[in-house]
């Protein structure tokens, strides 16, 4: 079989020894623009054990590459004037240009043609192979020829990043956060040998230009990065090799291969440098290429459909991961007021690692963040301490014997808090005619959250057995809403609430919170969430009032807070009030969690000491994706943006992932989720 | 976990003879329903005239669409039409509804494609305001209308979980079907559904010799050829031995897969035999 190769990087050269160590008889070229020694980029980190695969697929080539990797299983962290080490990492890094001299001699060694400094405008001299291969990296020529096959879309990270190199060999992987004038500046560095590091600086696109980077040469910049860097370089010069600033670019297509042309590698798809694992990737595409080409006996079609099948679905995974992972980075500023202790847990769990997992990692650093956090619960000095989820929580004068949150109806949960069902403040704020307007005294055993709403023009539906939102036969109760806007196509136009209406309601929720209290409820949440009569005025789809309760968001935050500051006024003092809320729309024209800090803030001075943020359900046709823990990221933002204490909701349902959570300061208390429990036992009969 | 067949309804060699034993086969075999899939633009026979002649020769199975392209169809009608299946089927219909993949389905149809996400939430309220009003067609033998499934991605979780008895996946391994049973299941929490929604499942076999497994996947090649890549994977997808069948079924049956239902990708009475055999 003959086999052109369009690139000599680390997975147009894996691919070719795969193929050849195969079967000698194939004919693989490979063809490079660059010289043989030329690279960009100093040093490549594998994470997390990548090189395993390697072991397997080539031992030759294996043995080479460890033999020439710096190895460190520990990383610093460097913020304020703390560096915090966490061990248990498994990291390795090589040289590029020396991974990729070792591979190109591999090559050689076993028959591979190797062209360089031959640059091809077009791929037609490609096409006279058996099998065409793309290895030719995020600018791919061979994807752009076949663009309408491939479909590559392509998304721009927000931060500027600038590689560059150190002729200082870091003790470990270093995050280095410093404040500056200009902003904040981060760089990622790791030793790829004995003498020499790579660094990657980060700023935001404003800090940037504040520095004045966008105006400075490769030389003027690499010196501001010098100062700012000083004290951990200790005063060694970096060094540049076409160190330009540049944007992230994320690539995903929708296929990697037409007839006989295949992509792998960053022609392919890219992962975000933060998790160190672009050329992990490359490597294994190689891998599974190769071997579904074996296996198939040179049938071309299966073989590149096997190989795709494979690979996409372990390429999203990390391309997720380092989505999440560069979110975390752009926006990492907003953690500059955590500890030390929290602003490195928050770091190391940022993608994927879990409470559990840095438990086996590194158990000293998460003793210390679990006697850290209980300290901060409770002033207390452990030198051990239970973990987070068991942490007290104090809020007024109710102290809560743990972080956890519950549904009303999951029998006896255990001790926490005791979320009710929505319980209207009126007869015409009920959502069913199941909805209680009753408040029945609070159950022993757990703290009783009573949550009292409006449903405002999601009212008057029937009972959700059978469905939600669908309209009773005969509406026996009118809707009111902040405009007179359907909730659904099919549910009647509710009536726009005059100011009477307003004083009404609002007198309502203060005569509920006064007979919750004498009921005993230990905590009450307001519902100004899921399209209620609070939440109509919040949204713009759903307030289009032109009074003084319509309008700018502070205007449309009146009738809420008018309730919140009325109802403080009534609930006794001593007990906490919270109030739920929807800090994203997800929807076109509709709130963002951006524009919900102001209100998250808003609610905080009106008297909120907690806010349950929640996501969605403000017009019917919602995108939210129900992805995993998928209301925690916009908990966090409003929790660390506003400085509000919040409970996170969405699919949170493992004690890990809400110890994960809390010592992360991404939220305080967690709403758990019910899971399914698994069936188990003979098949269900089919009859 | 229940195991269901696809009827032969828009694979190759289509005919009366076929779909009438292939239903009666399965009623007899150890099959616990029927599944159709719906296409307008390709030689595909109708879900619901399909699922009437099955149920005509049937006892036992139930009768599902999985899906059917809603918004292609006239609400008042599909209300008719699916109440008369069930009432003639004596209660065994699910209707599995969606938007379907395809434009070009819709301009077939001569049906607007940019609304269909909210033309089909409007159609799973007015079905079932028609169905409990009895004006419209039959009386449905289930009360208040046939079991309802909604199947799809993105906003289709929402709405299985604010329309329906439960959502219908549209295929992939086991591992693909549990992170949106996950989705289904949130948004049935979120939206405030007491219980848990109704998880239906499905997957394409072809068993046999080389040359049925190779027509099966050419057949699969091209019903999806308008994925413009994505069929090859499809086509890979297809379980064609008997193991691979069984890894199939655990695999959903660990993932909490209420119903499962397996399509022929060849249409041959041999491949229900088959299947029948390595289900036991």
């Amino acid at each position: 079989v003959k086999v052109n190769v369009l690139g000599a990087g680390p997975a147009g050269l894996y691919l070719s020894i795969l193929l050849k160590r195969a079967d000698q008889s194939h004919e693989v070229h490979v063809h490079e623009r660059n010289h043989p020694d030329a690279t960009f980029g100093w040093g490549v980190v594998f994470s997390e054990g990548s090189l395993d695969e390697l072991e397997q697929a080539d031992y030759s080539s294996f043995m080479a590459i460890t033999g020439a990797c710096a190895s460190w299983n520990p990383l610093d962290i460097h913020y304020r004037d703390r560096t915090t080490r966490i061990r248990g990492n498994v990291f390795s890094g090589v040289g590029r240009a020396r991974l990729l001299n070792l591979l190109q001699q591999r090559a050689l060694d076993l028959g591979v043609r190797l062209t360089f400094e031959r640059e091809l405008r077009s791929i037609d001299s490609l096409l006279d192979a058996d099998l065409v291969v793309g290895a030719d990296g995020a600018n791919s020529l061979v994807r752009s020829s076949f663009e309408e096959h491939f479909r590559p879309r392509f998304e721009h990270a927000a931060s500027k990043y600038a590689w560059y190199g150190v002729d200082y060999a870091f003790p470990v992987f270093s995050y280095i956060f410093k404040s500056t004038a200009w902003g904040p500046f981060q760089a990622h560095c790791y030793p790829f040998n004995e003498a020499q590091s790579t660094m990657i600086v980060l700023v935001s696109p404003e800090t940037w230009r504040r520095a004045g980077l966008d105006q400075m040469d490769e030389q003027a910049s690499m010196e501001v990065c010098e100062r700012v860097f000083a004290e951990e370089l200790g005063g060694r010069r970096m060094l540049s090799n076409r160190s330009l600033w540049t944007d992230f670019r994320w690539i995903r297509c929708d296929s990697w291969h037409t007839g006989k042309v295949v992509i792998l590698g960053d022609a392919a798809h890219t992962a975000h440098f933060s998790i160190g694992s672009g050329t992990k990737l490359a490597l294994e595409d190689a891998i599974a290429l190769a071997r579904a080409f074996v296996k198939h006996g040179d049938r071309l079609e299966p073989a590149l459909a096997e190989f795709e099948t494979e690979r996409q679905p372990v390429v999203e995974r990390l391309q997720e991961a380092s989505r999440v992972s560069c979110a975390y980075f752009q926006c990492v500023s907003r953690y500059f007021y955590f500890e030390p202790e929290q602003f490195a847990y928050q770091l190391m769990t940022r993608a994927r690692i879990t409470h559990s997992n840095l438990a086996i990692r590194d158990p000293d650093f998460v003793r210390g963040v679990e006697a850290w956090f209980w300290n901060q619960a409770t002033g207390e000095r452990p030198f051990a301490a239970p973990p987070p989820a068991f942490a007290p929580l104090r809020l007024r004068s109710l102290t809560m014997p743990n972080r956890l949150a519950f549904p009303e109806g999951w029998g006896y949960p255990g001790p926490g808090l005791r979320l009710t069902g929505m319980h209207a403040v009126s007869p015409d704020g009920r959502t069913t005619p199941e909805t209680p307007t009753e408040i029945g005294s609070a159950p022993a055993g757990a703290i009783s959250c009573l949550r009292l709403g409006h449903a405002g023009r999601r009212g008057a539906t029937r009972p959700h057995r059978i469905g939600v939102d669908l309209p009773l036969r005969a509406a026996p109760w009118p809707q009111l809403s902040a405009s007179p806007i359907p909730y659904a196509p099919w549910l009647p136009v509710p009536r726009e609430a005059a100011r009477l209406d307003l004083e009404h309601v609002c007198a309502a929720f203060v005569d509920a919170a006064r007979r919750a209290a004498r009921a005993g409820h230990g905590m009450l949440l307001l519902d100004f969430a899921l399209g209620g009569l609070p939440a109509s005025f919040i949204s713009p789809l759903s307030n289009r009032r032109t009074d003084e309760y319509g309008g700018p968001l502070e205007h449309r935050l009146r009738f809420p807070l008018e309730v919140l500051r009325a109802v403080r006024a009534e609930w006794p003092q001593e007990l906490p009030l919270a109030v739920a809320y929807t800090a994203a729309d997800n929807a076109p024209g509709g709130l963002t969690v951006k524009d919900s800090v102001r209100t998250a803030a808003a609610l905080h001075d009106g008297g909120a000491d907690l806010l349950l943020v929640l996501v969605g359900q403000t017009v019917v046709d919602d995108r939210t994706a129900y992805g995993p823990l998928f209301g925690v990221a916009d908990a966090d933002r409003i929790r660390n943006d506003a400085r509000v204490r919040v409970i996170a909701s969405g699919r949170i349902s493992t004690l890990d992932e809400v110890n994960t959570i809390l010592a992360a300061g991404r939220a305080d208390i967690c709403l758990l989720s019910r899971v399914r429990q698994p069936r188990v036992g003979p098949r269900a009969d089919s009859s | 976990m229940r195991v269901g067949i696809g009827l032969p309804t828009s694979t190759p060699s289509l005919g009366r003879e076929l779909l009438l034993e292939w239903a009666r086969r399965a009623d007899a075999g150890p099959f616990s329903s029927l599944g159709t899939v719906d296409r307008l633009a390709y030689g595909c026979l109708e879900p619901l005239a399909c699922l009437a002649a099955a149920a005509a020769v049937t006892n036992r199975v139930r009768l599902v669409t999985m899906i059917l392209i809603g918004p292609l169809r006239d609400t008042g009608w599909l209300a008719g039409q699916a109440a008369s299946v069930d009432s003639m089927s004596g209660g065994r219909l699910s209707l599995g509804l969606g938007i379907g993949a395809r434009h070009d389905d819709y301009r077939a149809a001569g049906v607007d494609h940019s609304r269909r996400g909210l033309e089909l939430a409007r159609q799973l309220v007015e079905l079932r305001l028609a169905w409990e009003s009895g004006q419209k067609g039959a009386t449905p033998n289930q009360e208040g209308g046939p079991e309802v499934l909604v199947g799809g991605s993105g906003p289709a979780f929402a709405r299985a979980a604010r329309h329906a008895h439960g959502y219908c996946h549209g295929g992939g391994p086991p591992r693909a079907f549990a992170g949106a049973a996950a989705r289904a299941r949130a948004a049935w929490l979120d939206l405030g559904r007491p219980g848990e929604p109704q998880l239906w499942g499905q997957g394409y076999f072809a068993l046999g010799d080389a040359a049925t497994v190779e027509a099966g996947r050419d057949y699969l090649r091209d019903y999806y050829r308008f994925t413009g890549g994505f069929e090859e994977r499809i086509a890979a997808g297809c379980l064609t031995t008997p193991s691979a069948v069984k890894d199939f079924v655990r695999g959903y049956e660990e993932e909490g897969c209420d119903d499962l239902v397996l399509f022929p990708a060849k249409s041959s009475l041999n491949q229900l035999d088959r299947l029948a055999d390595v289900l036991g």
